[in-house]
């Protein structure tokens, strides 16, 4: 009886530290602060605003055999705003968690989908069948004092170009938080020089890939 | 158990026996599907749910084009006499409407095989400004408005409120039923018929110079090539190419099946055949200095003049007017008449 209540006890006590559920938040970062979409991005030498920042995550995993198929739609645009979800996963303080960023292979010949993969949503390449990972959005003030829209909508979801990239996330105490930095993309991309991009492919793959948070 | 018990198990058996879920019978030499053939009665009511929105022009922004407008089941669901497909406000399209049928079987859809499930497909038509010009947030509302579709809905997503998937895959399970297989080539596969000695002989033909691309029994592969066509110079489609942006990709298109071909004129993805006359000349003597860097299909086929008689009398065999008047297939006039009363 001692035995059995010795093992009981101890499945009672990784019952209690694992938690039900993992919320994962994503922070859209500029300079180190939140990123205000309502007021101009500062620090470039032309005027810029974000009106859309989107990015699915999902496809999470965690040790031992945990899945989370599921992707989520994070960011904010004028129809969407969401910035975390609830996982089911139970994670245990330090635990590693994989994450995709874009939406993966397989998810993306699987049909008609619900929720955040509804093609309603605007994120679906409608005469290339496949999701958009991520969507950058905006105006600009270009070389002749014009303003202009910028329209980047990045990924691919075919083979060699498929966006989707996994990466790992460590956990704590039942919240991920994700800094998404876009100094990098804002300091090393000229809108002058090119402000669209909507092509499922190379560039936009390799484009999504170098912007996407890295493990942590 | 009393007697009462015994006679109403006896009802229920005999019940049973007599009612059978609708099937679909597929002929034994068809391939494996790729989307999931409806087998449960509550998909064939989600088909007969997509059927009415195949035929419904609530689908188009001002409400005048259904899919139907450019998939008439009496032409196999291709646009007959229409090179090229028509949209809201007399717009007009880049590419002939492809016939609809045995489209469980594709591995991709539409002329350059860019949508990869059938489920998906119906987003490209839905949305594009030169065909329905729609949103789907947009039909979602519209559908969510309408008594009969919100009762249609009920009846097949019980407690669930209509959304795009709902949509996407009541059409999907529709044309995953329009299934041609009673043609008198499937009825010699059947050993129903014998070929008639012409027949026969352009059977041999199209297996020695058609076949590979043109794949028995459902008379495709599915697969993308170059048809050796010169590009239209108004409509510079450059095939695959605008999806794939790879050097091989230009001018491949998806090998259309033969099946249906008298119902579905014009022919080839620019619909610039008026007769199979027309297309059997090309692939016969065509020019096939080609822009498309695909190897494929370079040079002329070899078929003599006899040969393409013979070849005509076989591919013949391959229209199916059982598929083509089936009216199981056709506009839904009681789901449409019962709309009709509620409104008056």
């Amino acid at each position: 009886v001692r035995w059995i209540l010795s093992i009981w006890g101890c499945f009672a006590a990784c019952a209690a530290i694992a938690t039900d559920s993992l919320k994962v938040e994503l922070r859209i970062m500029h300079h180190g602060q939140l990123l205000d979409l309502h007021a101009p991005v500062e620090g470039l030498p032309y005027a810029l605003h974000f009106e859309s920042i989107l990015i699915y995550v999902g496809g999470l995993h965690a040790a031992p055999n945990q899945n989370d198929t599921a992707y989520y739609l994070l960011g904010v645009s004028p129809n969407w705003q969401k910035n975390h979800f609830v996982s089911p996963l139970q994670v245990n303080e330090g635990d590693t968690v994989y994450v995709n960023w874009g939406v993966d292979s397989l998810t993306q010949v699987s049909g008609a989908m619900r929720g955040d993969l509804d093609p309603q949503i605007g994120m679906y390449w409608a005469w290339q069948s496949g999701y958009i990972s991520a969507k950058l959005e905006g105006r600009y003030v270009a070389a002749n004092g014009l303003e202009k829209p910028f329209t980047f909508h990045l990924g691919g979801y075919q083979n060699p170009c498929c966006s989707a990239r996994s990466r790992y996330l460590v956990g704590s105490n039942q919240t991920i938080t994700i800094e998404w930095n876009m100094d990098p993309w804002l300091s090393n991309y000229d809108l002058r020089a090119k402000d669209h991009l909507m092509q499922p492919g190379s560039a936009a793959t390799q484009m999504f890939v170098d912007i996407i948070p890295a493990s942590h | 158990m009393s007697v009462k018990h015994i006679f109403l198990v006896g009802a229920l058996g005999c019940a049973f026996s007599w009612w059978r879920l609708p099937q679909i019978e597929v002929p034994t030499y068809f391939p494996p599907t790729v989307f999931a053939l409806p087998t449960e009665a509550i998909d064939f009511q989600r088909a007969e749910l997509g059927r009415a929105l195949f035929y419904d022009p609530i689908l188009s922004l001002d409400s005048t084009i259904s899919c139907a407008s450019c998939h008439s089941p009496y032409h196999a669901f291709a646009h007959v006499d229409h090179a090229l497909s028509h949209g809201i406000g007399d717009s007009i399209g880049t590419r002939n409407a492809p016939a609809l049928f045995n489209l469980a079987w594709a591995k991709s859809l539409m002329w350059d095989g860019a949508i990869n499930h059938l489920d998906m497909q119906s987003v490209a038509p839905i949305t594009h400004a030169d065909e329905m010009g729609e949103t789907m947030t947009h039909v979602v509302q519209k559908l969510k408005r309408s008594t009969i579709y919100q009762e249609a809905l009920s009846t097949c997503w019980p407690n669930e409120e209509w959304e795009t998937f709902h949509v996407l895959r009541a059409l999907s399970l529709f044309q995953a039923t329009l299934i041609s297989q009673s043609t008198r080539y499937d009825q010699m596969r059947k050993g129903q018929v014998t070929f008639t000695a012409m027949e026969e002989k352009g059977y041999t033909v199209f297996q020695t110079q058609c076949n590979q691309c043109h794949r028995e029994p459902l008379f495709t592969t599915g697969e993308l090539s170059n048809n050796g066509l010169p590009m239209d110079s108004n409509l510079r489609d450059e095939g695959a190419f605008a999806r794939l942006q790879t050097p091989g990709s230009k001018g491949l298109f998806k090998i259309p099946s033969l099946r249906n071909w008298a119902f579905t004129k014009p022919y080839m993805h620019d619909g610039r055949f008026e007769r199979m006359a027309d297309v059997l000349n090309h692939y016969r003597r065509g020019t096939y200095n080609h822009w498309s860097s695909n190897t494929h299909m370079t040079a002329p086929l070899p078929i003599s003049d006899q040969e393409s008689v013979e070849l005509m009398a076989f591919l013949k065999t391959l229209n199916d007017s059982a598929f083509v008047f089936d009216p199981s297939h056709h506009f839904p006039k009681i789901f449409f008449q019962q709309a009709k009363e509620r409104t008056k």
